[in-house]
């Protein structure tokens, strides 16, 4: 990765110019005030841009691949052809060399690139990311190199949101979420699938609905995805075959599917874990040829009888949805699909996992399908429906992705008759992959890149601390409003005990909302000796505490305690109804004991 | 709404210093201007996706039209694993194409990839379940996997699928074929169920017909093969070697059925035709045809047929078993003498009591005359058994019969059908 301060140093600094006739000068501060709506409206009008010009880019970069592909490898390589052991070493080194020298940022998939753009370098993806990006992948993955043209599309797309965001001088804020919103139009386009782009862009980019950027999400996937099919066509990625669920029992199948598919998810993911560390510690000199050895051994899997193995797959993918492929030699695609796979990843060769998961997925689903269909004939629907589970399976549980793994299977299949053997399998292999496997994949790659990016995962999963937690009954002595200063003076003199005297006393004011008076106050007030007749409230600040309920999120008190010693919770449905009363000490207790137990 | 924007727009207008107003147009200025330029570069980068993406295409087409081809001349060839490895390649590059598949799983199966031609004609079959060609051969490849409920099940949905432009014959066709499957398993009701179907079908066409026949024959059907023969002899009248087909056909299932006179006359009528078209059959059938209707006007004197008068009826029964015991006297000197030799072992012995029994039922009736046969119908029940039994059991012990004993031993087999 590239150093923070060498990135920050490439990028545009926002400097606090006095305000002159030179538009480029201007603060964020100055352009919001002479132009409040300006960065909203421009932010969803390149959405749309961002969107078209991804959707051209991963059209352009899939197109390029697959020439790549005629014209290295053959129109159709076959088995015994030497060329496939010659090609995918060659470019391997030629791609290699340009990793090293000319697109260091090149390396990987995309995924945690845009991540890190998005966290780290506030949404800063250079041009020659981009372009080093497009050219090396579409070679590895043209000359057979087992990895996936769609996250380096998604990349290219987060790149030339952020080289357009950075030329109209927006703010670091909005700059920032221009990277996932090109993240999701190159998914989309790449994917043809809208809805699973925003989903995994949301589940695994951003980590949370934001409504700031969702609105400009969509566009850029929606206008994306209408691009690359005035290219490809409305048909989805793979032809579909009849999906059913015949008979519940069939449901059994699709369990083991999804029991298969977590233990390949964790193989999978445990070899990259050992595999990708191993070749980045050897010396630096050796990770030039490193991409080239990976051509090799995938080169070697073609020869020597499954080129299914090389390229992104698509193909294979949709002959084994259709059932073309016996059981046994779908496993075996599968075995090696991981193997090839974990290789090219490991090597540094750039290139994504998300096609790879979806071929591995496929050949899975299409061997338990194919395996129950021979042995129980009565009992299963088509192998395609089987292929399709086992794409969603794999990428519910390698990916960690459940919720867009659902939604993906549902898009490329327009069928929502498979619901139920999708969320069953996909549940299965996921909870399966994450007891075995506890680091999702792309964590585990942004830790052995030594950057600290937040987990997805563990945020979605994040209890987060409400008042409730904090809350505890009130112990002082309550008042009215109506109450004069005396009375209250009176009452808190007959509630002395020896031991201790009330500090605080809360006061319901005729609003129902509450006011919080410390003991020194109301001596104030005694000693003051005006209006001690008066009903206390009007004697008292104007200032109330504000509503709060057990249901809000914890961190809401942090703004009031320098302001109100104690705070009042109250009940949603009967103002001013008091829950209890929460104070800075329980609060901090309750984020330590928090903490201690996570 | 409006009014409301409106004033609130004209309020921030006026909170804006006139040097803060000409900031916020150029920066309008410029916004437009880099809108305006992405919108030219995404046209110049649509334009060149548009070409590139289109000589991609046109090549990839190319490709695949040259990989048909080739596959084509492979199956021509009689080169199927060529073939199959050609349409995978053209298919791999056009996936969708029902032309290319259909051919790679033809192609498969002929070159004896069984599984993989089913499994891709499945695939096919799941998209067009009621296509009559995909059942067919799926039904075949069933065949060859040996899963006849499968395969019968094929053949139905074959038969009741769609076929473009010549749907009849082919249905005629997979039910002729269908009924061969079934009588190879050895289901022959099931087999005579669908070739009368067929028969009715194929009225007019008698060389489909012909073929019924002989299939109702091998279903032991062989009244029904009889009118079979004789729709294909009424139809054929421009075709002399099918009438004469038709004719041995009608000869051996009216013998089939023991009726002989039937037969006789068919074998007559071939003759005749024979004589009128010589080169219509072979001089090896006719012989056959000649020795067989000698046998059968031999048969024919033999034979004592319920119409006869009583007394011609009696002289026939009387002849009949003359012949029975002629042979019986024989086999009997035959068992003896062998017995006598040592060579017919202890079942020399058996047999021998077992003839003996015979000749001894024999005397009970030696002496009967034909107007006291005549006269007793259970007498004439009793001589008919004796002569039937006699003939079985001599060519069990003493070998195949010959001549009139023969001829006598058919008749003993079929009791029966015999007119």
């Amino acid at each position: 990765m590239k150093e923070l301060n060498e990135i920050q140093a490439d990028m545009p600094s926002a400097e606090d110019a006095p305000l002159n006739d030179n538009t480029a000068a201007l603060t964020d501060a100055d352009i919001n005030r002479i132009a409040p709506s300006r960065g909203e409206r421009l932010f969803l009008i390149l959405s749309i841009f961002i969107g078209g010009l991804s959707g051209l880019l991963v059209v352009c970069f899939r197109i390029s691949i697959e020439w790549l592909r005629v014209l290295l490898l053959g129109s159709v390589p076959h088995p015994g052809q030497y060329r496939l052991l010659l090609i995918p070493m060659t470019v391997g080194l030629l791609v290699g060399l340009l990793v090293k020298y000319f697109f260091p940022q090149a390396r990987g998939s995309g995924i945690n690139q845009t991540k890190a753009a998005l966290y780290i370098y506030n949404g800063y993806i250079s041009a020659r990311t981009m372009i080093g990006k497009f050219i090396t992948a579409a070679l590895a993955i043209g000359s057979g190199q087992s990895l996936g043209p769609e996250d380096p599309s998604l990349q290219i797309g987060a790149g030339i949101a952020s080289l357009i965001a950075r030329r109209l001088h927006l703010s670091r804020e909005r700059l920032r979420l221009f990277a996932p919103v090109g993240a999701a139009a190159g998914l989309a386009a790449a994917f043809n699938a809208p809805i699973s782009a925003i989903l995994f862009v949301i589940e695994e980019v951003i980590g949370a609905w934001s409504a700031a950027v969702l609105g400009s999400i969509v566009l850029a996937a929606v206008s994306s995805v209408v691009v690359a099919r005035a290219f490809w066509g409305a048909q989805p990625m793979f032809r579909i075959p009849a999906v059913t669920l015949r008979d519940n029992r069939e449901l059994l199948a699709y369990a083991v599917l999804g029991i298969v598919g977590g233990f390949a998810a964790v193989m999978f993911s445990r070899l990259l874990g050992v595999l990708r560390p191993w070749l980045r510690s050897l010396p630096e000199w050796t990770q030039v040829l490193q991409p080239a050895g990976a051509g090799l051994l995938v080169g070697c899997v073609g020869f020597f009888g499954f080129p299914e193995v090389m390229g992104a797959g698509y193909d294979t993918i949709d002959h084994a949805m259709h059932g073309e492929y016996l059981w046994h030699v779908l496993l075996a695609l599968a075995i090696l699909k991981i193997l090839a796979t974990t290789v090219s990843f490991s090597s540094g060769t750039p290139g994504g996992m998300f096609a790879p998961t979806l071929f591995i997925g496929a050949m899975l689903g299409a061997s338990v399908g194919s395996f129950e269909k021979h042995f129980f004939p009565h009992l299963t629907g088509s192998v395609g429906s089987y292929a399709l589970v086992g794409m969603g399976v794999l990428f519910a549980a390698f990916l960690r992705v459940p919720l867009t793994s659902v939604f993906m299977v549902f898009e490329v299949s327009g069928n929502y008759s498979i619901v139920l053997p999708v969320i069953l399998a996909n549940t299965i292999a996921y909870l399966l992959a994450r007891s075995l496997q506890p680091i999702p994949i792309f964590e585990q790659l942004t830790l052995q890149d030594g950057l600290n990016l937040p987990s997805m995962e563990e945020a979605r999963e994040e209890t987060a601390l409400r008042i409730e937690d904090a809350i505890h009954p009130v112990e002082g002595p309550t008042f009215s409003g109506t109450d004069t200063a005396a009375a209250i003076a009176a009452k808190l003199e007959e509630q002395k005990t020896a031991e201790q005297t009330a500090d605080i006393v809360l006061i319901r004011c005729s609003s129902n909302r509450w006011y919080v008076m410390t003991a020194a106050e109301l001596t104030k007030i005694l000693q003051a000796g005006a209006g001690l007749d008066q009903p206390i409230e009007e004697i008292l600040p104007q200032d109330r505490v504000p509503y709060l309920y057990p249901d809000l999120p914890l961190n809401e008190t942090l703004a009031y305690f320098p302001h109100w010693p104690l705070l009042p919770v109250v009940n949603r449905a009967v103002s001013g109804l008091l829950e209890g009363v929460v104070s800075q000490a329980d609060v901090l207790r309750c984020y330590q004991d928090h903490a201690h137990l996570h | 709404m409006n009014s409301t924007l409106t004033a609130r727009n004209a309020k921030n207008r006026k909170l804006l210093s006139p040097a803060e107003r000409n900031l916020r147009r150029k920066l309008i200025f410029q916004d437009s201007l880099v809108l305006l330029s992405l919108t030219a570069i995404t046209i110049c980068i649509a334009v060149l996706t548009y070409f590139f993406f289109h000589s991609f295409r046109e090549h990839r087409r190319v490709l695949e039209k040259r990989w048909f081809a080739r596959g084509e001349m492979a199956l021509a060839a009689a080169h199927p694993q060529d073939a199959v490895q050609d349409f995978r390649s053209a298919l791999s590059l056009s996936s969708a194409n029902r032309d290319y598949e259909m051919a790679l799983a033809e192609a498969l199966a002929a070159a004896g990839q069984t599984d993989e031609a089913y499994a891709y004609f499945s695939n096919l079959h799941d998209a067009e379940p009621g296509d009559g060609f995909l059942n067919l051969q799926l039904a075949r490849l069933a065949v060859r996997r040996k899963d006849p409920a499968q395969a019968i099940a094929f053949y139905h949905s074959a038969l009741n699928g769609s076929w473009h432009g010549q749907g009849a014959e082919l249905r005629l066709q997979i039910r002729l074929e269908l009924a061969k499957y079934l009588l190879s398993l050895g289901k022959i009701s099931a087999a005579q169920g669908d070739l009368l179907t067929a028969e009715g079908n194929s009225l007019d066409r008698p060389s489909a017909l012909f073929e019924i026949a002989d299939l109702l024959k091998q279903a032991e059907d062989p009244s029904d093969a009889w009118e079979a023969y004789r729709r294909v002899e009424r139809h054929s009248r421009a075709n002399p070697s099918q009438i004469q087909q038709a004719l041995l056909g009608e000869a051996r299932a009216a013998i089939s059925m023991g009726q002989y006179k039937r037969a006789a006359l068919a074998l007559d009528r071939f003759e005749i035709k024979a004589h009128q078209h010589p080169s219509a059959s072979t001089p090896k059938e006719k012989r056959e045809v000649s020795q067989q209707l000698g046998q059968l006007k031999r048969m024919l004197q033999l034979i004592p047929f319920y119409g006869l008068q009583p007394i011609q009826h009696a002289k026939r029964l009387l002849v009949e078993a003359n012949i029975a015991h002629q042979r019986l006297q024989s086999c009997l000197t035959q068992i003896q003498t062998e017995t006598a030799s040592g060579d017919g072992g202890i079942d020399g012995g058996i047999h021998a009591t077992d003839l003996s029994a015979l000749e001894s039922q024999w005397e009970a009736m030696a002496h009967i005359q034909p107007s006291a046969l005549a006269q007793d119908a259970a007498a004439q029940q009793s001589m008919t058994d004796w002569t039937s039994q006699t003939e079985i059991v001599t060519s069990n012990f003493c070998g195949a019969p010959t001549g009139d004993n023969a001829l006598l031993l058919q008749l003993a087999l079929v009791p029966d059908k015999t007119e």
